[in-house]
C-alpha cells in the first residue's frame, strides 16, 4: 500500500538531504554567486564589446594593442583583470589606470568613472581631437561630455551613444551596437 | 504516513538547515559574463556591489530558466523540444509536428495537468485538456526566456497547474528592433520562414510586426508507410510597448495562427487569434499593479473531406486578471489577485458525433492571496498563500501552499514546499455527446457500427498534494548544483467506466475514485570555468503508482532520464555544442515509450554583424527511432529520422 512507498520515500529523502549537507561541508570555499551580476562586471563586459564593435581610424591604430584606460579601477573587483589581454580582432585589450603621465595618443578607450566633474573635464580636454572612445556613467555625460554613457533601467545596464561626437572624432560605430543603444545628441547647438 | 509525521520531518529538515555553515562572500565574480554576446548582456540583471535581495534563482520552487543563450546553444528549433533542457520534463515526439510535454508525470497522465503560458496568456486547450503544440508557432529569436517550474503552482496560476508550469516570455519590443529574417531547412522535410520588423514611434513607443510559416512533410512508420502527419502553419502578429514613464508600461499583443495537415482525404484544421493587453504600473516604489485582459478564439475542424464538412469545435475565451505586489515592510511582501474568465464552448455536430448542447458557457472566477515574510532577514523566508477558484460546473475549491526558503549564505539555499492543486475536467469531459462509428471486432473479424454515449457526469476536480524539497548552491567558483526531491499524491483521479445496455451500444461515464502517488528527484550540475568551455549534466527519476479502485489493480512504473550538454566557444564568431539525452523505457498497458539514446551536435557561426548561420545534427546515433509505440494500433508508430537542420538569420 502507500505506507511502504512512503517509508521508502522518507529514507530516500533523508539520504539525499545528508548528501547535500555533506557536499556543503566539504566544499572548501563558497563564493558569492547569483543570477544577478555585480554592476562593474557587466560594464567591463560591455566595454570589451564596444572595443569589438567600434572602428578606429587607420592612422591611429595601435597595431598590437587596444588600450582601455579607466579613472577608478577599484570598483571593478576582478573584472578588469579578466578582460585584460582579451583578444579583439587579433589585438590585445590592455587595461590600465589613467594618471597624469598617460599618453592619450596611445589610448583607444577612456572610461571616466569619477564623480569629480573637473577631473573628467581635464581628461576630456586632453583627448579632444583624438580618436578616443570616451565612456561615462553620469547623467548627461553623452549629451555634454563624451560619447557613450551607461545608465540603469529596471536593474539592467543600458547605454546612450552620442553618434555625432564619435564620428567627429573619426570613430565608426557598428550598426549592431547602435541598434542596442539610445541615441542622443549634444544638448547645446553646434 | 500522517500529515503530522510529515510536518515533523520537515521541522527536522529545518533544524539541519540551521546547522549549515555560513561562509563569507568573496570578491570573485561571474567571469562568464565577459564572454557573453552584447545582446545578451542587455538582459542581465545587476546588483550594486554588496546588496543581495531575493534572486529568482532563490525562488522556493524547482525552477529552470532556459535563456536565450541556452536556446541558441541547444540547436533546437521547436519550442517543445527546448523543454527537454529542463530536468524532470518529459517530452515525447509522437508525430512530425506534435509533442506531449509534462513535468514529473507519465505521458498518459499529463493531460490537463501542465499549464503553459505565453506572456501571461494560457495556451492550454480546454477542449482537448492539454496543450496542442502543433497549434502553436514560436519565433525563438524573439523569446527572452522560458521558465519551467516543476511542481504545482495552483496558488499562483490556478486550475491545471498540477505537475508544472511553463512560462514563455517574449522579448520587449524595444529589444527587437530592425528587420530580421530567419530561414530553417531540415532534412526531415521541414521548411520554416519567419520575418520580423521592429520600429519606434517617438520616444516611448516600440513595436514589432511578425509573419511566418512552416511546412512539414509527413514521417513514416516502421513499415515505411507515411503516417499522414504533415503540417502547414502560418502565423502573423504584432506587439506594441508603450512606456510613458518609468513607472508605467502598456503592452498590446495580437496574432493570428492557422495550422492544417492538408491531408487530401481527411484534413484537420486549426485556427486561432488573440488580442491581449497588459497594463503595469508602479504606484509607489513598493507597490506594483498589473492588469491583463485578453481575448482568444480557437476553432478546430476535424476530418474535413470533400464530402463532409467534418466536425468543428470553437472556444472563445475572454479573460481579465489583476495582480498587486506590495512590499508592505522591509521583510514582508504581500501579493493578491483576482481573475474572471468567460468561455464559450461551441462543438458542432458532425458526421459521427452529436452533442447534446451545441453551446456551453463556462464562467470562472478566482482570487488569490499570498504573503512572503522574512523570518530572519536575508536568510529565512516563509511564503503562504491560497487561491480560491470557482467554475460554473464544479464547487468552489481552494489551492493553498506554504513554502520556506533558507539561505545559509548568498551562495546556497534550501527550500521546502507543501502545496495543493486541482485539475478541473476539460470541456469535452463535461459535455454529453453521442458517437457513431464503425469498429473492428477482433474476435469475429467483422466491422460493426457502434454507438457510444459520453455523459459528462459526475464532474469533479482531481486533487493533488505535493511535498517538495530543494537545494541550490554555487559549490565552487565554477561548479553549481540544483537538486529537487518530491512526493506527490493524487485523489479523485479520473478514469472511464462503461456499461453496455444493448449490443453495440455503450454508455461511458467518469469515475473519480482512483488514487495515484509518485516520488522522484531532479539533480543537475553546471560547470562554467573561465575560458571557452562549459557543461551541464542532469538526471531525473520518477516512480509512479496508480491504483484503480474498481478493478482493484495497481500499476507501478519508474523512469530515468539523463542528459549532458557541452559548449565550446572557439572564437567570438564560432561556437560548437554537443548534447546527449537518454530516456529509459516506460510502458503503460499497450503503449510503450521505448528506451533511447539521442545525440545532437551543433555549430553556430556568426558570418558578419548582421548574419549568422547554424547547422545542427539531431538524433545522430540512429537512422530512425521511435519515442512512442502503440503495440495494438501500430500504423501511427512514427519513426523520427536522423535530421540535419540549417538555419540562417539576417538581422538588419
Amino acid at each position: 500500500m502507500l505506507a511502504s512507498l512512503a517509508r521508502a520515500k522518507n529514507y530516500f529523502l533523508f539520504i539525499l538531504l545528508s548528501a547535500c549537507l555533506l557536499a556543503t561541508h566539504l566544499a572548501t570555499s563558497l563564493h558569492a554567486q547569483s543570477s544577478k551580476v555585480p554592476e562593474y562586471y557587466i560594464k567591463a563586459a560591455f566595454m570589451a564589446n564596444f572595443a569589438r564593435l567600434v572602428e578606429w581610424p587607420k592612422h591611429n591604430r595601435n597595431t598590437t594593442n587596444l588600450s582601455l584606460c579607466v579613472m577608478d579601477s577599484t570598483v571593478f573587483g576582478q573584472a578588469l583583470n579578466s578582460i585584460n589581454g582579451k583578444k579583439i580582432h587579433g589585438k590585445n585589450l590592455l587595461v590600465s589606470t589613467c594618471n597624469s603621465k598617460t599618453d592619450f595618443d596611445r589610448i583607444q578607450i577612456l572610461f571616466l568613472n569619477s564623480p569629480d566633474i573637473k577631473a573628467r573635464k581635464d581628461l576630456l580636454a586632453r583627448c579632444r581631437e583624438k580618436p578616443v572612445l570616451t565612456i561615462g556613467e553620469s547623467p548627461g555625460f553623452a549629451q555634454n561630455e563624451g560619447m557613450i554613457n551607461f545608465y540603469k533601467a529596471k536593474n539592467r545596464i543600458r547605454f546612450e551613444i552620442n553618434r555625432k561626437r564619435a564620428e567627429k572624432a573619426g570613430l565608426k560605430i557598428s550598426s549592431r551596437l547602435l541598434k542596442l543603444a539610445k541615441i542622443v545628441s549634444d544638448s547645446k547647438q553646434e | 504516513m500522517t500529515p503530522l509525521k510529515k510536518s515533523l520531518h520537515f521541522f527536522l529538515c529545518l533544524l539541519w538547515l540551521c546547522s549549515l555553515p555560513t561562509v563569507q562572500a568573496s570578491e570573485t565574480g561571474p567571469d562568464y559574463v565577459l564572454d557573453m554576446d552584447i545582446e545578451d548582456l542587455m538582459t542581465v540583471e545587476v546588483i550594486s556591489v554588496s546588496k543581495y535581495g531575493q534572486l529568482l534563482k532563490d525562488a522556493p520552487a524547482a525552477v529552470t530558466i532556459i535563456d536565450r543563450e541556452q536556446i541558441r546553444n541547444s540547436g533546437m528549433k521547436e519550442l517543445p523540444e527546448l523543454l527537454r533542457l529542463a530536468p524532470g520534463m518529459q517530452v515525447i515526439r509522437d508525430e512530425a509536428g506534435n509533442w506531449f510535454a509534462s513535468a514529473r508525470s507519465l505521458f498518459f497522465d499529463a493531460n490537463g495537468k501542465m499549464l503553459v503560458m505565453v506572456d501571461g496568456r494560457s495556451v492550454f486547450s480546454q477542449d482537448a485538456g492539454s496543450v496542442i503544440w502543433q497549434n502553436q508557432s514560436f519565433f525563438l529569436e524573439d523569446i527572452d526566456r522560458i521558465e519551467v517550474i516543476r511542481g504545482p503552482g495552483g496558488t499562483t496560476w490556478g486550475y491545471n497547474a498540477v505537475y508544472g508550469i511553463v512560462n514563455i516570455i517574449s522579448r520587449p519590443a524595444r529589444e527587437t528592433q530592425g528587420f530580421l529574417a530567419d530561414t530553417l531547412v531540415g532534412s526531415d522535410g521541414n521548411l520554416v520562414l519567419q520575418s520580423r520588423f521592429g520600429g519606434q514611434i517617438g520616444e516611448n513607443i516600440f513595436y514589432r510586426l511578425f509573419l511566418g510559416g512552416s511546412d512539414r512533410d509527413q514521417f513514416e512508420n516502421p513499415n515505411k508507410e507515411p503516417v499522414h502527419d504533415m503540417l502547414k502553419k502560418r502565423t502573423g502578429g504584432f506587439r506594441v510597448d508603450y512606456s510613458p514613464t518609468s513607472a508605467t508600461s502598456f503592452i498590446v499583443e495580437g496574432a493570428v495562427h492557422r495550422s492544417t495537415d492538408d491531408y487530401p482525404n481527411s484534413e484537420n484544421r486549426h485556427k486561432n487569434h488573440f488580442l491581449s493587453t497588459t497594463l503595469s504600473h508602479s504606484l509607489t516604489s513598493d507597490i506594483d499593479l498589473e492588469f491583463q485582459g485578453y481575448y482568444n478564439r480557437s476553432s478546430d475542424i476535424y476530418y474535413k473531406t470533400d464530402f463532409d464538412q467534418g466536425f468543428a469545435v470553437t472556444i472563445e475565451d475572454s479573460t481579465a486578471e489583476f495582480h498587486i505586489d506590495w512590499r508592505t515592510a522591509v521583510n514582508n511582501r504581500f501579493m493578491a489577485g483576482a481573475g474572471l474568465k468567460y468561455s464559450v464552448f461551441t462543438p458542432e455536430d458532425g458526421f459521427a458525433v452529436d452533442f447534446l448542447n451545441n453551446r456551453e458557457v463556462w464562467h470562472f472566477s478566482n482570487i488569490f492571496l499570498s504573503d512572503e515574510y522574512a523570518l530572519i532577514p536575508d536568510k529565512l523566508w516563509l511564503t503562504a498563500g491560497v487561491k480560491l477558484e470557482h467554475n460554473s460546473r464544479s464547487d468552489l475549491d481552494w489551492q493553498p501552499n506554504i513554502r520556506l526558503l533558507y539561505k545559509s549564505c548568498p551562495a546556497q539555499s534550501m527550500w521546502l514546499a507543501l502545496s495543493r492543486a486541482l485539475k478541473m475536467p476539460d470541456y469535452r469531459d463535461a459535455a454529453t455527446y453521442v458517437e457513431n462509428y464503425p469498429a473492428f471486432d477482433q474476435n469475429t473479424g467483422e466491422i460493426r457500427d457502434i454507438t457510444v454515449t459520453w455523459t459528462g457526469q459526475p464532474l469533479k476536480n482531481e486533487k493533488f498534494t505535493a511535498y517538495e524539497i530543494g537545494y541550490r548552491a554555487q559549490l565552487t567558483p565554477v561548479f553549481s548544483t540544483d537538486i529537487a526531491v518530491y512526493y506527490n499524491e493524487s485523489t479523485n483521479v479520473s478514469s472511464y467506466g462503461y456499461v453496455e445496455p444493448s449490443p453495440d451500444i455503450y454508455s461511458v461515464f467518469y469515475r473519480y475514485d482512483n488514487t495515484s502517488s509518485a516520488y522522484g528527484s531532479e539533480i543537475s550540475f553546471t560547470w562554467k570555468p573561465e575560458g571557452p568551455w562549459s557543461a551541464t549534466a542532469a538526471y531525473s527519476y520518477l516512480a509512479n503508482k496508480i491504483s484503480y479502485s474498481e478493478e482493484n489493480y495497481t500499476e507501478k512504473t519508474c523512469i530515468h532520464r539523463l542528459q549532458f550538454h557541452v559548449n565550446h566557444r572557439i572564437s567570438d564568431n564560432l561556437i560548437l555544442n554537443g548534447h546527449l539525452y537518454w530516456n529509459s523505457e516506460e510502458s503503460i498497458g499497450s503503449t510503450i515509450l521505448p528506451e533511447y539514446l539521442r545525440m545532437d551536435l551543433g555549430v553556430q557561426y556568426r558570418l558578419t554583424d548582421s548574419m549568422k548561420l547554424s547547422l545542427t545534427g539531431q538524433n545522430l546515433l540512429k537512422k530512425t527511432h521511435r519515442e512512442i509505440d502503440d503495440s495494438v494500433n501500430t500504423f501511427y508508430n512514427t519513426e523520427i529520422p536522423r535530421t540535419l537542420l540549417l538555419n540562417f538569420t539576417v538581422n538588419l
